[in-house]
């Protein structure tokens, strides 16, 4: 049993449970203050989109504040209030949840978790995350360090990569000052090194659900993305539990055994785009109503490819940075995500865009036509809030969409 | 001013929208291109040295423009990025005159308008990249360099579009056209400091908006006529204004979004400054080119990175000196905090603008948010009622 699996949110989730290997995602996803303390590292909260190897070069332990503290506060806990804490504390009413909660439950301390520290990576993609940090900085006694991305535009990768560069080489300068450990070339070759073995694997989850056999729940899936953008406990412990999972879901498919989720012979097969939902339940509900999740691109910045071990690690890291497709304009990203896509023979796609954010939102009438247009397959776009807010009409739509092409 | 004297510049925005239309539409004939722009940070200058008219698209308050740019953005994105989208397809004759824009990478919506922008309206769309971490304090030489190189690959898009060379000459050119511009607009926004001032802030706003859709030497000349005019009515003669004074700041506020100001003067405020993108901000500082051998593209990314006070960027401090800065001179009894429905980067900064204004002015800040549709002006007037009514009796 973990701390989340008494939680409200979490009772009311349909989770595969002869996949016995998934309680240590679930345990890693209700790490509390107490696990992390024991580690004896500095925590340095980040953005979800940016990557925890300067954390971890420098000794530091990466936390990905947003994703853990809504998860936990707001989609197990249902302390749906922190959203109004968050605007108490200054944000708009209309920022996003991810950043209302994320506000709300760090200002008020709500999870025990305190991090050390904040490196915020600003980059072409998400103003309110930005902001909300800014708010922080003035409710946190905490330093906030903001480092940039500069945007993607192939005629100007010289002097952008030579600015990454910079930038990351203050970063660790400041990550020092936090940890007290300082990184070297062999420190940020190695964090690189265990950070691909988590994009290995995250990569290996997808490759799990090519198959045509449904071995793998959404939800699960769901769930283990979402938990890799920090690598926390560390990327070795991560690895372990990803490890075992992958291998127990190997396991299932030489044994042909089907997971309890599905429920029709032939689903359709759906890729999730857009978006992280609070909305656990909407992934239950795809396959309650016939579908199949084979795949997402919410973390798949943070994968897409591995970042190169030959030669200087800062080059390669701020090459692999830069090249990220949440830093490309939306044409670009979402013709290099459509490789990613096909992959996975999705028979639909679904996007989500969350209320209130305004950037994968803002341009979701592009990546709707660019893969009706280049992959010629339905799309539905669906919005989604807090996990219990408005889900009927969701569940309606996707309900009727799975409905409409299963035939 | 009088009425009977009253300069072009003062024009209303249709009168304004039709000639200036009926001029870059000539332009055109001629075999010009003509180059819009929505946000400050991008240089006028490098688009007039390309041998090309500049023109910034900074329209609002048109509910059919807003519904217009929901084809692309949605609708809780903010009125004036719709607005820049839609009124390219409703026809606004400013907006479909222009061949390509420049699109600097502000806010998410900005970056958004680039990439439908050239997408779906099929218009040339340059992104200009800037820094949202540099901070003169912090003295970050990478950021200045990569905007400057940023501003290198405009020109050269620039230069493509319009067939001539962007040289130093033409440069200098055109930088010194936009200061003497510069100047004489700051000449104007420095009059209402005083209380018995020859002309109202918000007529200098006016007539800052007017400039951008001019041709650049005629507003030059217009400026020079009305300061003329300006310097020679006797202060001394004039009735101190007794009104609270107000200074306005936050999002954009584009032409023909006048819901807001309308309402502060009708409930007897006296607005007198601003700290918004489209009011002083152009004219506060130069581009400051070194003797005969400063480098242009230096003194315009100096200019460009550093002086435009917009809150995509992280340095929140240096804003809020700014306001209290602006708030001292101008002698400010209060603040009005004008946030665009939706914009999340001024959203997210009232509360240090508020509290810093308490603390270190002891003025109170109201905040004022607000879309374009009419349905909320009941609430507005309310709220600002009481703030004026209250600072009438402090």
């Amino acid at each position: 049993m973990t701390a989340i699996s008494n939680s409200p949110g979490y009772n009311r989730l349909v989770l595969d449970k002869e996949l016995k290997s998934f309680d240590g995602v679930l345990a890693l996803l209700g790490a509390d203050a107490c696990t992390l303390n024991q580690t004896g590292k500095k925590l340095v909260a980040k953005s979800p989109l940016s990557p925890p190897e300067p954390v971890y070069a420098a000794g530091g332990l990466a936390y990905d504040s947003s994703t853990r503290e809504t998860i936990i506060q707001a989609v197990m806990q249902e302390n749906f209030n922190l959203a109004n804490a968050g605007v108490d504390a200054g944000l708009s009413p209309e920022f996003n949840p991810w950043n209302l909660i994320m506000v709300g439950s760090l200002a008020g301390n709500s999870t025990g978790i305190a991090p050390a520290g904040a490196a915020i990576a600003c980059g072409c993609w998400d103003d309110q995350h930005k902001k909300s940090w800014q708010v922080l900085s003035d409710c946190l006694n905490i330093p906030v360090y903001f480092w940039e991305i500069p945007r993607y535009d192939a005629d100007s990768e010289i002097w952008a990569l030579r600015f990454l560069k910079a930038e990351l080489e203050q970063l660790f300068k400041w990550l020092e000052c936090q940890t007290g450990q300082k990184v070297t070339r062999e420190s940020l070759a190695e964090a690189i090194r265990q950070g691909n073995m988590i994009r290995r694997d995250l990569a290996a989850f997808d490759e799990l659900l090519q198959s045509g056999n449904r071995l793998l729940g959404g939800l699960e899936y769901y769930m283990i993305q979402l938990i890799s953008s920090d690598y926390l406990p560390g990327p070795g412990r991560l690895h372990e539990v990803y490890s075992r999972l992958i291998d127990e879901v190997r396991h299932r498919d030489q044994e042909k055994q089907v997971p309890p989720v599905s429920n029709k012979a032939k689903a359709l097969r759906i890729y999730l785009m857009g978006d992280e939902t609070q909305q656990f339940q909407l992934l239950n509900t795809i396959e309650d109503c016939g579908g199949q999740v084979v795949g997402a691109d919410f973390r798949l910045a943070l994968y897409y490819e591995l970042i190169s071990e030959e030669g200087p690690p800062l080059d390669n890291l701020a090459r692999w940075i830069w090249k990220m497709p949440c830093n490309m304009p939306t044409g670009e990203r979402i013709r290099a995500t459509i490789p990613f896509i096909r992959r996975q023979k999705p028979d639909a796609v679904i996007i989500n865009s969350t209320t209130g954010s305004r950037n994968l939102p803002g341009s979701e009438r592009m990546v709707r036509d660019i893969i009706k247009q280049q992959m010629d397959i339905p799309v539905l776009s669906i919005e989604t809030s807090l996990p219990r807010q408005d889900t009927e009409k969701t569940e309606y739509l996707v309900r009727a969409f799975i409905e409409m092409n299963s035939y | 001013m009088n009425d009977d004297n009253r300069s072009i510049l003062l024009a209303g925005l249709p009168e304004r929208v039709e000639r200036d239309s009926a001029r870059i539409a000539q332009a055109r004939k001629e075999g010009r291109k003509v180059v819009g722009y929505f946000c400050p940070h991008v240089p006028e200058e490098l688009i007039m040295a390309a041998g090309m008219i500049p023109v910034r698209l900074a329209q609002g308050g048109d509910m059919e423009a807003v519904s217009a740019g929901e084809d692309y953005l949605k609708a809780d994105s903010c009125p004036y990025a719709r607005s820049c989208l839609g009124f390219r397809k409703t026809g606004n004759p400013i907006y479909t005159g222009v061949d390509a824009v420049c699109v600097a990478y502000t806010c998410d919506s900005m970056r958004k308008n680039q990439e439908y922008w050239a997408e779906y309206l099929g218009v040339p769309s340059f992104p200009l990249g800037i820094t949202q971490t540099h901070d003169r304090l912090r003295s970050k030489a990478q950021s200045l360099e990569y905007f400057k190189n940023e501003l290198n690959l405009l020109a050269s898009r620039l230069e493509g579009l319009s067939g001539q060379r962007v040289t130093g000459g033409k440069l200098k050119r055109a930088i010194e056209l936009a200061n003497r511009i510069r100047d004489r607009l700051w000449q104007m926004f420095e009059y209402p400091a005083d209380r018995q001032t020859p002309i109202e802030w918000r007529d200098v706003f006016r007539i800052a908006q007017a400039g951008f859709t001019m041709d650049r030497q005629e507003y030059l000349d217009e400026l020079i006529l009305l300061g003329e005019r300006l310097e020679k009515i006797n202060k001394e003669s004039l009735v101190p204004d007794k009104r609270p004074r107000l200074m306005i700041c936050g999002s954009v506020i584009a032409q023909g979004d006048d819901k807001v100001l309308d309402i502060v003067e009708q409930a007897g405020g006296n607005i007198v400054a601003d700290s918004v993108c489209t009011g002083s901000m152009f004219s506060r500082k130069r581009v400051t080119l070194f003797g005969l051998v400063g480098n242009p593209m230096d003194a315009l990314a100096e200019r460009y990175l550093y002086n435009i006070p917009c809150p995509f960027m992280t340095d929140l401090p240096k804003r809020l000196s700014r306001i209290v800065k602006i708030a001292r001179d101008y002698n400010i009894d209060g603040i009005i905090y004008y946030s665009l429905k939706y914009c999340d980067t001024w959203r997210a900064e009232f509360k240090a603008v508020r509290d810093t204004a308490q603390k270190q002015l002891s003025i109170p800040t109201l905040l004022i948010e607000a879309e374009y549709s009419p349905a909320d002006i009941g609430t507005i007037k309310t709220k600002v009622e009481a703030f004026i009514e209250m600072m009438e009796g402090r």
